[in-house]
């Protein structure tokens, strides 16, 4: 059970991190883009 | 409530739902398999992670042909986007590979030829990752990249084919793997909905890795654009 756990545990972990970092860049983005329209 | 939004909000929730319905099945339906007892489980995810990771490879394979014959920085776009999210599977697929094999065979890892082929797969993508990020030139930097994305997909067929080719310590396939191959139909039934889920995780991931790209292209276009305006200003 340990091991599923492990395996499961890190895919679930990395594809949040990747998420947040797709979240974080676009909120940079976006921002630049704000910053410069106005 | 914009129509690309609202593709995403539907997205979403089938992505939720289809995994919650892949965990339920994973854990309370399929059987615990015989020999190898309850960590043939990781299996679940392994195999649908590295077919998507193959589906991701194919999207650069054809975007960037398509931008070769069009320049149109959408396909560079696109296929940056799904070699990414492919990277990022092919990752997994290494290490949930590795935890699944250290009870079973004994050890982490075996230089056979579809863990070897698997691996160069994920040097080949990392490659073209790291080229993306050297090249300053953006033109020259897509043409290099969509070569590198054309010729690296040659490794695709070569991972998928390692187990029927050649003798290996990987299990033969169970999926269209002839004579004597086959699965528990309660097994089956999980695994395709877990390759529905992961297929809906990987276009999630990949539509909003697109639409960081476009929010960069613009970002890039307003910075030019200024700095054209303090050239000018400065030559007045």
């Amino acid at each position: 059970m340990t091991w599923l756990l492990a395996a499961y545990g890190v895919v679930t972990l990395a594809v949040l991190l990747y998420r947040i970092r797709l979240v974080r860049l676009r909120r940079a983005l976006e921002a630049e883009i704000h910053a410069r329209k106005h | 409530m914009g129509r690309r939004r609202m593709g995403s909000a539907i997205l979403d929730v089938t992505l939720l739902i289809s995994m919650a319905t892949a965990m339920a099945l994973i854990f309370f339906y399929a059987p615990i398999e015989s020999k190898m007892g309850i960590v043939q489980k990781i299996f679940y995810v392994h195999v649908p992670l590295a077919w998507n990771a193959f589906l991701g490879f194919a999207i650069v394979f054809v975007a960037s042909f398509r931008y070769l014959a069009t320049r149109d920085p959408k396909w560079d776009a696109r296929a940056l986007s799904a070699a990414e999210v492919g990277v990022l599977f092919t990752t997994l697929v290494l290490i949930t590979g590795p935890i699944w094999a250290k009870p079973v065979w004994g050890i982490w890892w075996t230089w056979d030829a579809r863990l070897t082929l698997t691996l160069v797969l994920w040097l080949i993508y990392m490659g073209y990752l790291m080229l993306r990020r050297y090249v300053e030139s953006t033109e020259r930097r897509a043409v290099l990249a969509a070569i590198v994305g054309i010729t690296g997909f040659i490794d695709v067929p070569l991972v998928y084919f390692a187990i029927r080719w050649w003798r290996t310590q990987h299990p033969q396939p169970v999926i269209a793997g002839g004579e004597g191959a086959g699965l528990d139909p309660r097994m089956a039934t999980t695994l395709w909905v877990c390759v529905v889920a992961f297929t809906l995780l990987f276009f999630a991931l990949y539509r909003r890795r697109v639409a960081l790209e476009k929010l960069r292209a613009e970002a890039d276009a307003l910075r030019d654009d200024a700095e054209a305006a303090r050239a000018e200003g400065a030559n007045i």
